[in-house]
């Protein structure tokens, strides 16, 4: 177990759009793909680990509520939560789009320390957004702005590992097949699989995106019930 | 400390919905007084399509729909299961003959040690209505349940029952404990699509939100052997539920809040 419900201090740098966060020291780094529940008043939310320097994890996130926007200087911290990327991928495809791009983010910067081979496509809604790119340790190869969409330049190689708004997911799994994984999104009340809030439709059945996954291999989400 | 015939370490009691089977590693529930589990319906449910949860200033909105492994499944889970602590169970059903159904099957298994019944659940024949919304519902459900088990009952309301001061009177002798409430019926709407932002439209409010108004019932109806319910998040508020007549607190949106929880209240509530 890392953080559990320790109060921490959020450094941060304003991106715009984006927040660059970072919280340290942490005991045990979180994989790709993994997650922590911010605590604060009465809310309490899940955000996606974007990368790690030393005992330091970082966050990118995207201002889209009041919580986001007036994010606490201190906030109660758990995790990390969830299953992850699976570590034994190479020429894989990256796709991310908006907040999407923490966890692809930081699965990046892993595949380069092993010297593994990827292509990384990120797409954002506004060229304002992609100020936050600057302070990646490792930055996407290619870039698109709308009305150009990520998935309109994708070009198929092999497994792909995605995260991002659910449309660009569904226009993923479309262009290239189920061969690969995607990082899920939902709404979570506990993030630890206690309250049944999370689920998400699968092939079989209902599954809860905090303890199942956030990944999912890609054939195994009912994308028609999304 | 005892509520009757039902034997607690301590008031603390983590319920239902919140808390799993009584499994749930994350959450030191040897630590409570008592756990309970999900609620156990005789067949298995799937539970409501998302978005399951939505954000409230001060609580929590839920509509998981009595998600559960349904009967079979659960007294097979039991028969090898090693609690925590004292075990709750939680029983569910659209009828009184549901609810007889789980009892008479689990009644057997001797590490249950309690039942609570949720008549909370809704009832789909009659148009979604909780099972047990007025007198002679509750009664049936009750009166059934207790010609299935000798076992310690508990009763978890819904806060908008009609007749409760009967209720209570009615069945205060022969249960163990009246658990008040189930979470407030409640629902939000997406201001970027103009619909209700639940999948199933309608849900339940928890969290500090609620606390005051289930306060004012306990505090009204305290004569009676109360469990309360309802925006347990902090040692102060605990407090007050127990000094307004509370024999017990349930503790749920706080747990999932907080798991650590229940470290602060066993060092700081005075019970």
């Amino acid at each position: 177990m890392g953080i559990f419900n320790q109060l921490i201090e959020l450094q941060r740098e304003d991106f715009g759009e984006y927040w660059l966060a970072w919280a340290s020291p942490v005991e045990q780094l979180p994989l790709p793909g993994q997650f922590y529940m911010f605590f604060g008043e009465y809310v309490k939310k899940p955000f996606s680990a974007a990368f790690v320097e030393l005992d330091t994890v970082y966050f990118i996130i995207r201002k889209v509520g009041p919580f986001t926007r007036n994010l606490p200087p201190t906030v109660r911290l758990e995790g990390p939560y969830g299953n992850g990327f699976p570590m034994d991928l190479d020429k894989v495809t990256l796709i991310s789009g908006g907040a999407g791009m923490a966890p692809i983010a930081f699965l990046a910067q892993q595949l380069q320390k092993k010297g593994k081979e990827f292509k990384w496509y990120h797409g954002e809604s506004r060229e304002d957004n992609l100020a936050v790119i600057q302070a990646l340790p490792v930055k996407p190869h290619r870039v698109t702005v709308d009305p150009v969409l990520v998935t309109d330049v994708l070009k198929p190689n092999g497994a792909f590992c995605a995260c991002g708004p659910r449309p660009m997911l569904k226009a993923t799994v479309e262009k290239l097949g189920t061969h690969g994984f995607v990082s899920m999104e939902e709404r979570m009340a506990c993030g630890f699989g206690a309250c049944n809030g999370c689920v998400i439709p699968t092939v079989s059945g209902y599954k809860k995106v905090c303890k199942d996954g956030p990944v999912f291999e890609a054939g195994d989400i009912a994308w028609h019930l999304l | 400390m005892t509520i009757k015939r039902l034997t607690l370490k301590n008031p603390f009691i983590a319920s239902s919905g919140t808390a799993g089977y009584g499994d749930i590693a994350e959450i030191p529930l040897d630590l409570f007084g008592a756990v309970v589990t999900k609620t156990i319906t005789p067949l298995p449910r799937e539970g409501n399509p998302p978005p399951r949860l939505a954000e409230t200033p001060a609580g929590l909105l839920n509509s998981i729909g009595l998600q559960n492994m349904g009967l079979e499944a659960f007294y097979n889970f039991l028969k090898t299961f090693v609690k925590p602590t004292t075990l709750i169970v939680s029983v569910g059903g659209e009828s009184p003959q549901e609810f007889e159904t789980v009892i008479r099957v689990l009644n057997e298994l001797d590490t249950i040690d309690a039942f609570e019944l949720n008549l909370s659940c809704p009832n789909l024949k009659a148009g979604g209505e909780v099972v047990g919304k007025d007198f002679d519902t509750v009664s049936a459900i009750v009166e059934t349940a207790l010609a299935q088990t000798n076992k310690p009952l508990m009763l978890k309301l819904s806060p908008f029952t009609e007749d409760l001061p009967d209720i209570l009177n009615r069945w205060e002798s022969h249960l163990e404990a009246f658990v008040l409430f189930n979470t407030f019926p409640a629902m939000d709407i997406d201001l970027r699509t103009g619909e209700p932002d639940l999948g199933a439209v309608s849900g339940g409010l928890s969290g500090p939100a609620i606390y005051p108004i289930v306060l004012n019932a306990i505090y009204k109806y305290r004569q009676h052997t109360l469990i309360a319910s309802g925006g347990i998040v902090s040692p102060s508020i605990a407090q007050k539920f127990l000094l307004a007549g509370a024999k017990a607190l349930e503790i749920g949106t706080g747990n999932l809040w907080n798991p650590q929880l229940i470290y602060q209240l066993i060092r700081e509530v005075e019970w």
